[in-house]
């Protein structure tokens, strides 16, 4: 059902073709009972030329966790005050016989409209419910931002947002905070943390931290730095150096050309540590897209290898709103990372 | 335990396990291809295993191709298919086996060799779980090898340590004395810290969630109690029968088989207090504390407060089986139980009064476990009688692992109708249906030093302090032995045990 009118009618509206999704059929209705699933309130925000894909992607997530979709995009080309809607039902037949449903709306505004968003949605979330707002890469910065400030639960890509967005958006934001990229990445920080899992005591005792990546698309060092200094205790000190508990730390970032790595992935990270005058080396390196070596070089010496596995982004979406053990943990790196990125912006200043 | 790693802090496992050599007794039995190894693949596939992981088989037959069976056996039974040749590669290498008789302290001597030249090519640092998956009778015989061996050496309690335990299955004892006997051995050439006494219902996560539920909500435990409890139901039931394993049943039944153990250790965490922490011996102490409020039950007594029964013919899920009798390596006269039905109360301040209601058999209508909390009826009827049955909170454990509340609501419209609901919270549905095999948790917990889902000696001896008035009242044939159709819900016998006022639910 596609629906246009002045703002408030059109809300009207679509709450109303909502009730109609729900309503009970009638006898002679010919339809049969729906059973109604909710959870949440899922909201992404998104490029108008990408609006398609996260309706699709918005239909996964709903599989999962039921409850009502809401696409937010703005068009330059539709009259600039204008609100366009769109209402579905989405039904699926667990046992055969009952349809159970979620209901998605698309929303596209025109450029003037755009203030008028966190208003609009607010009236369509289904109350009690908690909120996850998406911001897709590329989304309206000023829609983003306002629909930051509805959200329980944002989630982020920071794969394809700047980390100065995502900082800002993080500081908008009422709710915690969690990011696609940051899912995808858990193998990689877990490899790290297993590299001294049976060496807690070198930590202390890093001197030089050496972070290889693709060129291209957003850095992901500064993200995995400030993962680092915040677990470690490190204190920013300047540009390509950080203070830790047993003195500077220098961090050396380094291009790195990885045949199917896509633009933007982590390659590499090596551990120099110095424990009583010996010298030794920690390391982790992409070997493919799905494997990595992890190296321990020194009295112990010994090399692993490990897939990766690869996961579909409808497990990536899953993890990002349901996996909140990790939440203060990237918080806290998300605001290293990017005071590291002002020092090391400064330092290139100077 | 290993010192925290502070990259962990947020991830969902954030406690790492330390290098170990993981030897199995009894690798060519059915445990360590259907469980065992499959479990210790999907840990690497997790990639929870430590960075030093090796797993050393010990057997008596020879096994010139043990990395070959133990991968057919890891792709017919690990929960994950198909298997990942990379994972299957790494762990392969660090695979070993060693010939011999348990009994031979020549094969002890091999093991240790075997353990020395691994911990210098694999990193395992002289740490060891040897997992005794063998029969009761061995446990002794390994235990004495391994101690005289030196491979078991008591912990000095120093922190980084290497350390050497030992997971034993059930069954702990046949009895309180034998349980004793089986106990003072163990401790004689162990420290019960190294004593991991394995009961797969604990790693199941339900199990866990009963105590999430309990102590992780504000909600549910100001009701937890005599105040608001009318009684509680437990079931452990199973389809299947004694699946040719008639000659080990015939020596055992279901009290000992199954209530002894996976019974009442769902009953202590239903019953027990909020420990004080999550540590191991903090949760331990407060479920033999249940176990020793538990009132004994008198020999006079047996006959009024058990049932038991035995499964005659009938129908299964379709199909028509036999009765117990008829079984293969069964005698025909048998009066070994594979029903029983008991009560059992709690002389303690929050349970005085609320009867425990137990029951557990072969060949029933449906395989289920759960916990049932019948609350107390309203003291006031205000809608009048119809459809005011009493709350219930479920916590089914299998299948569909999940919990669900009952409670009443009004019909919509201009009367005053009440009808019972059920809200329905499925594991399955919210969190996916690939949970960690309750024995990756378990040998997991081994390789991290924590005890907190296994059986310490004095639950057990105390477990065995309530069941050994029943089971000697049934070798005495104090107890009339029921007969049930199989696939029935068991004898009619086990609904007077409830009295008048109470039914057994159909689950």
């Amino acid at each position: 059902m596609s629906l246009m009118g002045p703002v408030a009618e059109l809300l009207d509206r679509v709450e109303a073709a909502l009730a109609a999704v729900w309503s009970p059929a009638g006898p002679d209705a010919g339809e049969p009972a729906k059973v109604r699933a909710a959870l949440i309130n899922y909201v992404v925000v998104a490029p108008r030329s990408e609006a398609a894909r996260w309706e699709q992607a918005a239909e996964a997530i709903t599989s999962t966790h039921p409850g009502r979709a809401i696409v937010v995009t703005v068009d330059g080309r539709i009259p600039a005050g204008d609100v366009e809607a769109e209402t579905t039902a989405v039904c699926r037949l667990d046992d055969g016989s009952t349809p159970v449903c979620s209901d998605r709306v698309t929303l596209v505004f025109g450029s003037l409209a755009a203030e008028r968003t966190a208003s609009f949605v607010r009236g369509l979330l289904l109350s009690e419910l908690p909120t996850v707002v998406e911001i897709a890469p590329g989304a309206p910065l000023g829609v983003a931002r306002a629909m930051a400030r509805l959200a329980d639960r944002l989630v982020l890509d920071s794969r394809g947002t700047s980390l100065a967005v995502a900082v800002e958006l993080a500081g908008v934001t009422r709710g915690t905070v969690a990011d696609r990229a940051w899912v995808r990445g858990y193998s990689t920080r877990e490899l790290i943390a297993r590299l001294f899992d049976d060496a807690v005591e070198e930590l202390p005792r890093i001197t030089e931290v050496t972070v290889s990546r693709t060129t291209g698309g957003v850095d992901p060092a500064p993200l995995l730095v400030g993962w680092l200094a915040t677990r470690l205790g490190w204190t920013s000190r300047g540009p390509g150096s950080l203070d830790g508990p047993r003195g500077p730390i220098r961090i050396e970032l380094a291009p790195a050309t990885l045949g199917d790595l896509p633009a933007g992935t982590l390659a590499g990270v090596r551990f120099d540590v110095e424990c009583d005058g010996v010298s030794s080396r920690r390391s982790l390196e992409r070997i493919g897209v799905a494997a990595a070596r992890i190296c321990v070089e020194g009295t112990r010496a010994c090399t692993h290898e490990h897939t990766l596995g690869s996961r579909d982004e409808s497990w990536v979406a899953d993890m990002a709103i349901d996996a909140t053990e990790g939440d203060a943990v990237y918080r806290a790196a998300l605001l290293a990372a990017s005071q590291f990125v002002s020092a090391q912006t400064i330092g290139a200043r100077s | 335990m290993a010192a925290a790693n502070p990259l962990r802090e947020g991830m969902h496992d954030d406690r790492a396990a330390a290098p170990a050599v993981f030897v199995i007794f009894g690798a060519s039995g059915d445990l360590t291809k259907r469980k065992l190894v499959p479990a210790v693949y999907n840990l690497a596939q997790s990639r929870l295993l430590p960075q030093g992981f090796a797993c050393v088989g010990v057997a008596r037959r020879p096994k010139p191709d043990f990395a070959a069976e133990m991968r057919e056996s890891v792709s017919k039974f690990s929960r994950r298919k198909p298997l990942d040749a990379a994972t299957w590669a790494e762990l392969e290498r660090g695979l070993s086996y060693v010939q011999g008789e348990f009994s031979d302290p020549a094969t002890y001597v091999r093991l240790r060799e075997e353990l020395e030249r691994i911990d210098g090519a694999r990193g395992t640092g002289g740490s060891r779980i040897f997992y005794l998956a063998v029969g009761p009778d061995q446990m002794t015989t390994i235990v004495r090898g391994l101690a005289e061996a030196g491979l078991t050496p008591r912990p000095s309690g120093v922190a980084g340590e290497p350390f050497a335990r030992i997971v034993v299955e059930k069954p702990f004892g046949n009895d309180r004395a034998t349980a004793q006997a089986q106990n003072r051995e163990l401790l004689t050439h162990l420290h019960e810290s190294q004593i991991y006494r394995i009961d797969h219902y604990l790693g199941k996560e339900t199990v866990q969630n009963l105590m999430v539920l309990r102590f992780g909500n504000r909600i549910f435990e100001p009701l937890w109690s005599r105040g608001h409890v009318s009684h509680v139901e437990i079931t452990v039931a199973e389809e299947i029968g004694v699946e040719g394993r008639g000659k080990f049943y015939e020596g055992v039944g279901i009290t000992r088989d199954i209530v002894q153990n996976h019974a009442l250790q769902l009953l202590t965490l239903v019953a027990m207090e909020p420990p004080a922490s999550w540590e191991a011996d903090a949760i331990r102490d407060e479920k033999v504390k249940v176990l020793r409020s538990l009132r004994p039950i008198a020999d006079a007594e047996v006959a009024r407060r058990v049932v038991r029964g035995q499964y005659a013919a009938g129908m299964v899920r379709g199909d028509r089986v036999p009765a117990y009798r008829a079984e293969a390596d069964v005698s025909p006269t048998s009066m070994t139980e594979t029903f029983v039905a008991l009560g059992l109360s709690i002389d303690n301040w929050r349970w005085a009064g609320v009867p425990f209601f137990m029951r557990s058999g072969k060949r029933l209508a449906r395989r289920v476990a759960e916990v049932v909390l019948h609350f107390a009826p309203l003291p006031h009827r205000l809608f009048g009688g119809v459809n005011d049955a009493p709350n219930a909170l479920v916590m089914r454990l299998q299948p569909d692992e999940g919990i669900a509340l009952r409670f009443a609501t009004k019909v919509p419209g201009t009367g005053m109708a009440l009808r019972d609901v059920t809200m329905d919270f499925r594991y399955g549905s919210t969190f996916g249906s690939s949970s960690p095999e309750a024995y990756e948790r378990l040998i997991l917990d081994t390789l991290r030093g924590d005890a907190t889902l296994f059986t310490r000696a004095d639950e057990v001896e105390a477990q065995w302090t309530c069941i050994d008035p029943i089971t000697r009242a049934f070798e005495e044939n104090r107890v009339p032995l029921a007969m049930y159709d199989a696939g029935s819900w068991g004898p009619v016998e086990a609904d007077a045990l409830l009295g008048p006022e109470r039914a057994w639910r159909t689950p």
